[in-house]
């Protein structure tokens, strides 16, 4: 009991050392104000983007151009004679590209610099000549028609009531995977800070001569852990608010797929997830407590593992029944995003999910007791990190 | 003789190695409650070594530490206090935060610890900056706060490694004024310094170590007579001189030079210096003589020069 209250306090210091809820609030104004400036200079680039760019079509050889044209480009047409005077013209910025259509099949585009309206005068050219093979080969346009259209599918789910709700799951399943990641990220940024600082400030000796190594590497796991949930908790309020204020654009149907929502399956996530950014720091803490100096350690790489199971998750899309893909989903160090890939793709086992779950909880166990005995042996050499034989056999040591 | 006294930890027959070096040699101490006990030694002699043992920071290779606090066989976190020789206190948090923590990883409720933390802030002169962040603080207040943090929670031992550096001579009286307060409200105190004058004045016993063996222990006075420390005499000379007068007197076992006309001339333990006063006033002109003890630091050289 006493030890519980002690690794509390622990979590408590670090939580409140680190997290500070004014300049959180202040980060996320700060960013909703950008987001909002960036959007509105999106838009008035888009809004500048309708502008028509102005093109003079020099078509001797009379090659049909369909009025599609018209909706793309303001249009000019130009003879031959004129092509000095019509380039010097684009040369200076008074027309935005001259087009010479030689043949059906060719052309020259003269222009100041590249635009991204070029592509698309490349697909209405190519357009214009597929007509014009077509016409001459006397199809009607019905027929025509019927040639380009493509095949329809219509997916028929087997469970055509939980179809409805696939789409939201899935949307849940990407979101909590994305917000594990995120809580994940910043839980490194600060383990690394509150354990190698330390060690760095010299105070790590005055702590374990009050508390054991255990009591302390637990607390600021469970500190830090909690910092990336409630970072995570504020932005997810933030964005809930967001959601809430479309909702009033597009009317309550807007959440109407919220009922489709099997909550037992979300809350499968939410444990899955949860215990992802446990194991997480854990992992951060067992990696911290071998580094001195983490501006100088190769070690700091380490953070670059967690991203490696969101990319095996991607795998899951392919073929989620893959054996490779089940173990996956229960090995304990890409179980946390794997299962909620697969469970949003296909029917996951119950035993799966337990064994999954069980799995996670003795790895935390793991990297949390091997962290306390890293730190405990390697807390007193400064200047030089263990190598992993030495730290293999200090977690071996009793 | 040890029985005679309550003792809170006896040390016996310690050996540590750091790969090849010995850094603690088979040591042997016991201390007494409500003493202070200082540990001496050069740079290197294994005194922090064998302090971070008695805090169990690490183990002995050999032999046992027995403590007698408390029921256990390792007293609580809320018996012991410690000021490292390797200061370090969070850089960013407030005095009064600082402290408060400490104070509860130590065992104490966060408003005791809050309510102590005022009193020794007070104290020590720091109500002023008692909402400031540690980084804003000299080296000799952090050195403060750290001080106050090894005894906030009133442990029954307080081992202080260094409680003296970076301070000023009026925080250095203060310091060892609140030691000596400790002690006579039951703290125990191990103290490890180098500035021999405050030990002489505030030690109880003094074990002197040199690359982890023990050269001297015991009380100042019994270290004194274990060293033939004698007396020595400071004297001021005027004109030239030859020193082969003095050197050669029976009563004479060394003479010091500090520059052109100040010499010390220590005496040769259990004799008298009346014929070497004689000698001095018949062959010098002698301008001021000052006799004393050898002081502690003279010890020190003298024994840790001899164990050498």
């Amino acid at each position: 009991m006493k030890r519980l209250r002690l690794t509390l306090e622990v979590a408590r210091w670090e939580f409140t050392r680190f997290y500070k809820l004014k300049n959180e609030l202040k980060a996320a104004a700060y960013m909703i104000i950008i987001g909002t400036v960036a959007f509105f200079i999106s838009f008035l680039i888009g809004r500048g983007a309708d502008d028509k760019p102005e093109l003079i079509i020099i078509n001797d050889n009379m090659v049909a151009i369909d009025s599609t044209i018209y909706d793309h480009f303001e249009i000019s047409y130009a003879q031959t004679g004129e092509i000095d005077s019509l380039i010097a013209w684009v040369g200076t910025g008074d027309a935005d590209g001259l087009i010479v259509v030689r043949s059906i099949d060719d052309g020259e585009l003269y222009i100041r610099n590249e635009r991204a309206w070029m592509l698309q005068l490349e697909h209405l050219f190519t357009d214009f000549r597929r007509k014009s093979i077509i016409a001459k080969t006397d199809i009607p346009d019905e027929t025509l028609e019927t040639i380009l259209q493509s095949f329809t599918i219509k997916t028929v789910f087997y469970d055509e009531d939980a179809a409805g709700g696939r789409i939201i799951e899935r949307t849940f399943a990407i979101i909590f995977i994305i917000a594990m990641i995120f809580a994940v990220f910043i839980g490194f940024g600060y383990q690394f800070t509150a354990i190698t600082g330390e060690k760095q400030q010299r105070i790590t000796e005055q702590i374990v001569s009050a508390i054991s190594p255990q009591t302390w590497i637990d607390g600021k796991i469970i500190g830090i852990t909690g910092i990336g949930i409630a970072t995570v908790l504020l932005y997810g309020t933030i964005v809930f608010f967001g959601i809430l204020l479309v909702a009033q654009f597009f009317g309550p149907g807007f959440l109407t797929p919220l009922v489709y929502v099997n909550v037992w399956k979300i809350i499968a996530f939410l444990i899955v997830c949860l215990l992802g950014i446990i194991l997480w720091n854990s992992f951060f803490a067992a990696v911290a407590a071998t580094i001195s100096d983490p501006n100088t350690s190769e070690r700091s790489a380490f953070m670059m593992v967690p991203i490696i199971p969101v990319g095996f998750a991607f795998g899951a899309l392919i073929n989620p029944d893959s054996l490779i893909i089940k173990i996956l989903g229960i090995f304990p160090l890409t179980s946390s995003s794997m299962l909620p890939a697969r469970m949003m793709l296909t029917e996951v086992a119950v035993w799966e999910f337990l064994l999954a779950v069980l799995l996670l909880l003795l790895t935390i166990w793991f990297f949390r007791k091997s962290a306390a005995k890293i730190f405990t042996f390697g807390m007193l050499m400064y200047g030089k990190e263990p190598d992993i034989k030495e730290m293999w056999r200090w977690i071996r040591e009793t | 003789m040890e029985s005679m006294y309550d003792t809170v930890v006896t040390v016996t027959n310690i050996e540590k190695y750091f790969a090849t070096v010995k850094a603690v040699d088979k040591l042997n101490f016991s201390i007494r409650k409500g003493e202070v006990f200082t540990l001496l030694g050069p740079n290197g002699a294994g005194k922090t070594s064998m302090v971070r043992m008695l805090l169990n920071i690490i183990r002995p290779d050999r032999g046992t530490i027995q403590y007698k606090i408390g029921s256990n066989s390792f007293p609580s976190p809320s018996d012991i206090g410690y000021l490292p020789e390797e200061r370090g206190l969070y850089q960013d948090i407030s005095v009064l935060k600082t402290l408060r923590y400490f104070g509860i990883i130590r065992g104490m409720e966060r408003k005791h610890a809050e309510e102590k933390a005022m009193y020794w802030i007070e104290r020590l002169g720091l109500k002023e900056r008692i909402h400031e962040k540690i980084q804003s603080l000299s080296k000799g207040n952090q050195q403060k706060v750290q001080f106050i943090a090894s005894i906030l929670h009133a442990p029954s031992f307080a081992i202080l490694d260094e409680p003296f550096s970076g301070l000023d001579p009026i925080n250095q009286d203060l310091f060892t004024q609140i030691i000596r307060e400790l002690t006579g409200n039951g703290t125990t105190v191990l103290l490890s310094a180098h500035q021999m004058q405050l030990v002489e004045r505030i030690a109880d016993r003094i074990l002197l170590i040199n690359k982890g063996r023990e050269v001297l222990s015991g009380t100042l006075d019994q270290i004194r007579r274990l060293s033939d420390a004698g007396t020595k005499l400071t004297i001021n000379l005027d004109g030239t001189v030859d020193l082969s007068k003095l050197s050669n007197h029976p009563s004479v076992q060394n003479i010091e030079s500090i520059n052109a006309t100040n010499y010390v001339i220590y005496i040769k333990p259990d004799t008298g210096y009346g014929d070497l006063l004689t000698t001095l006033g018949t062959h010098f002109n002698v301008q001021s003589i000052h006799s004393g003890h050898m002081s502690l630091h003279d010890i020190f050289i003298k024994a840790i020069g001899t164990h050498e």
